[in-house]
């Protein structure tokens, strides 16, 4: 028996584990298994395979039986999750459905999961911006949260190599709140979004309106080609898997790569309970996993683990990661950790019609969606009544539209002879939230989810500092809006759960000080060296871009710090 | 069964009884399924008159009645779902007793009146919800169905191009 102990150890033993397959995960399975080291990736949810697993990739509208509306059933059984945006009958199996996981909401969360591998990399909107100093000396500057251990120049070499590899498109703009990086050619803004752009240069000194850079092939480069995507095609049916690799995703991109080294494991089906830390060692050694459907638990070990299982479950296995030395969760010594958890504010939109430009129209899609306004309030200084600031989305359009009044020959005539309509502008509001105390993920001992682990509890919602910074959305965009020639201007009020952005943050907070935040500049935990986190987790602050491009360059800089480490003996 | 207790609570309505339409009773209503192949048929026509053949297919070729009927099926609640089948029926009713015949009895020339009728706001909510759902869903169907985006209102999977720019003065 004890041969056999000793045999299964061996068998189970890896250089490093990485729990999760999302972006984050991917980009460590990438970089370790690059550097040579025998890596397993754990994902809790099934494999999809590059192209063939996408089953909706390649048919027409007319071959789904609801013309992508998800049937009444699903939506019945499953409220949170059809809530989102991009759960289509295209697109539906790529999500978590509300039942195959629970979780408690002390105050509205809808929670957005895709549990497989890839995760949400295959769901993700694909904007890919960089944080700037305004954004890293935000909590500093203005007292919230804690500063942040590194600055732009620390990250700055690590975007670069990731935005190479990913593939963003994007032009250089020249804007220092939302620094260039590595692009390949930008997708070009419509008349209509020039337009608006011409009118924020007229009107403001520092409010600009670019093309919004995104993770899609414009014009790839070898290392593109080598990783076996091609040129992003237009189709803008992205989340259900591209066949072209056109997008960035983990599935197309980096795990296939990680694959080509023959050091990479995928395990898919499997759930990880907890980080196995050894007291007599004072460190980690390994992970506890539970196989998703028979429930039976193994053990895998590793000298190095970076857990990168989404910014909530990450929170939940850390939580559940006890020992006598870390009672209340692994690096947990000071009980911040699951604390200060945020979020992006999206619940404020704004429609307009513009009566110009009517011999234009667009042509083919665009795989960017349009513009994207960086944040223009309280950025050299704080200058409203509310802290910190939004980005906003912004993008026009002109539909075909077509007369439905009637009925007979008139109406079928009208039908199949439609007319553009008026061009329509949209923006939504991408709000910085404040991470606090009492925004928080836990853990209900009392219920267990189905594979043993006590159930994850949210609480989380808008503040005061949320809504202030609304009206100052809705004000300052009616505004831009006006003085660009914009008629019949709606503000809407979503009223979503936190959630729906799907850019939840924080909880093992980066930070200097092993007393006020759980990682260091190099995502370690404080109090157990061994074990990183890159995902969405680490994150201090939100500031207001869309988070996975800093996930990808923490991930990478992190993985080559832990590999020196171990180098030098230091893990 | 959701429709065939419908049938027994009009029944049971006086003033139901007063415009319960003959066809209803004769030897088809024992039946559930033929009380489905009637309503089938029905939509169908309607389908039909909503848009008709011409030169290019119509309603009732392109089956765009049975998407209807999937769609409220599969993909509307409860209340919808009963909300649009005491709709057709009070439809039914409605022609019945404008008209005195059945629907499906009535000439194309009458069929078509009523639809234009009905299309045009006259007549109670509950008919006028049926309709417009109804309608909608067939000018769905109809712009989504194979038929028109491979030949009339071309959809392209794969447009490989992106133009900002892109001029309606040619």
């Amino acid at each position: 028996m004890p041969y056999l102990n000793i045999k299964s150890k061996t068998q189970n033993t890896y250089d490093a584990i990485v729990i999760g397959s999302g972006i984050s995960g991917g980009w460590a399975a990438k970089e370790f298994t690059e550097k040579g080291l025998k890596t397993l990736v754990l994902e809790r949810g099934r494999d999809v395979k590059h192209i063939a697993d996408y089953p909706t990739t390649n048919k027409m509208p007319y071959e789904f039986e609801h013309r992508f509306e998800v049937p009444f059933k699903m939506r019945k059984k499953n409220p949170i999750v059809s809530r989102c945006y991009a759960f289509r009958e295209d697109s539906m199996h790529f999500f978590v459905k509300d039942s195959e996981q629970a979780y408690q909401q002390e105050k509205p969360f809808d929670w957005i999961r895709g549990y497989q591998v890839g995760g949400k990399s295959l769901l993700w909107a694909r904007q890919t911006q960089r944080w700037s100093n305004f954004d890293f000396e935000g909590p500093a500057r203005d007292g919230f949260a804690v500063d942040w251990p590194i600055r732009y120049e620390d990250l700055s070499p690590w975007y670069n190599y990731v935005e190479k590899f990913v593939g963003v498109a994007g032009h250089r703009d020249g804007i220092k709140e939302l620094p260039d990086g590595e692009f390949l050619p930008g997708y070009p803004l419509n008349i209509v979004e020039d337009h608006f752009k011409e009118q924020l240069k007229i009107n403001y000194k520092n409010r600009h309106l670019i093309s919004a850079r995104c993770a899609h092939l414009s014009k790839p480069e070898p290392i593109h080609i080598q990783q076996g995507r091609t040129q992003c095609l237009n189709r803008t049916l992205c989340f259900r898997g591209c066949p072209f690799g056109g997008y960035f995703s983990s599935n197309s991109s980096t795990l296939p790569w990680a694959a080509r080294t023959g050091n990479l494991h995928l395990k898919p089906f499997s759930v990880v309970d907890s980080i196995i830390y050894d007291e007599q060692l004072n460190k980690a050694v390994g992970v506890r996993v539970i196989d998703s459907s028979t429930k039976e638990a193994t053990e895998y070990y590793a000298k190095i683990i970076f857990v990168n299982a989404s910014a909530i479950n990450t929170n939940q296995i850390l939580l559940n990661s006890v020992s006598s030395r870390f009672p209340n969760g692994l690096g947990n010594d000071n009980g911040l950790m699951g604390k200060y958890f945020a979020f992006h504010n999206y619940r404020a939109r704004i429609t307009a019609e513009f009566e110009g430009h009517q011999n234009f129209t667009t042509d083919g899609r665009n795989p960017a969606s349009g513009g994207y306004i960086p944040r223009f309030r309280n950025v050299e200084k704080q200058e409203t009544n509310f802290l910190r600031g939004y980005a906003a989305a912004f993008s026009a359009r002109r539909n075909l539209v077509e007369d439905r009044s009637g009925i007979g020959t008139e109406l079928k005539s009208r039908l199949l002879n439609p007319h553009w309509g008026r061009w329509q502008v949209g923006s939504h509001m991408m709000g910085e939230t404040i991470p606090k105390e009492e925004s928080k993920i836990s853990l209900d001992q009392n219920t267990k989810d189905d594979w043993g682990m006590p159930l994850v509890t949210i609480s989380l919602d808008y503040d005061n500092n949320d809504f202030k910074m609304m009206a100052d959305y809705y004000d300052q965009m009616e505004e831009m809006f006006s003085s660009a020639g914009f008629t019949n201007i709606k503000k809407i009020d979503t009223k979503q759960a936190p959630g729906l952005d799907i850019h939840e943050m924080g909880g093992v907070r980066m930070g200097s000080d092993p007393k006020t935040s759980l990682l260091n500049k190099f995502n370690q935990l404080h109090s157990c060296k061994n074990v990183f986190v890159t995902d969405g987790a680490c994150m201090t602050s939100t500031s207001t871009q869309n988070p996975s491009l800093t996930y990808m360059a923490l991930t990478a800089r992190a993985v080559d710090y832990a590999v020196e480490e171990l180098k030098r003996g230091e893990l | 069964m959701e429709r065939r207790t419908l049938i027994k609570k009009l029944i049971l309505v006086p003033v139901g009884i007063a415009l319960f339409p003959s066809c209803l009773f004769d030897n088809n209503i024992s039946s559930e399924e033929n009380e489905e192949v009637r309503q089938e048929k029905v939509l169908g026509e309607m389908a039909k008159l909503i848009i008709p053949k011409t030169d290019t297919k119509g309603g009732l070729d392109l089956e765009l009645h049975l998407f209807a009927i999937k769609m409220i099926k599969d993909c509307r609640d409860q209340e919808e779902q009963k909300a649009f089948w005491t709709g057709l029926l009070e439809f039914e009713i409605l022609a019945e007793q404008k008209l005195h015949k059945p629907f499906l009895s009535l000439t194309k020339s009458e069929q078509g009146e009523l639809l234009a009728e009905i299309n045009a706001k006259a007549a109670s909510s509950e008919i006028l919800n049926f309709f417009f759902s109804f309608k909608n869903l067939i000018i769905k169907g109809y712009l989504n169905s194979e038929y028109i985006m491979t030949s009339h209102r071309i959809y392209e999977l794969i447009p490989g191009r992106y133009d900002g720019y892109f001029s309606l003065n040619t």
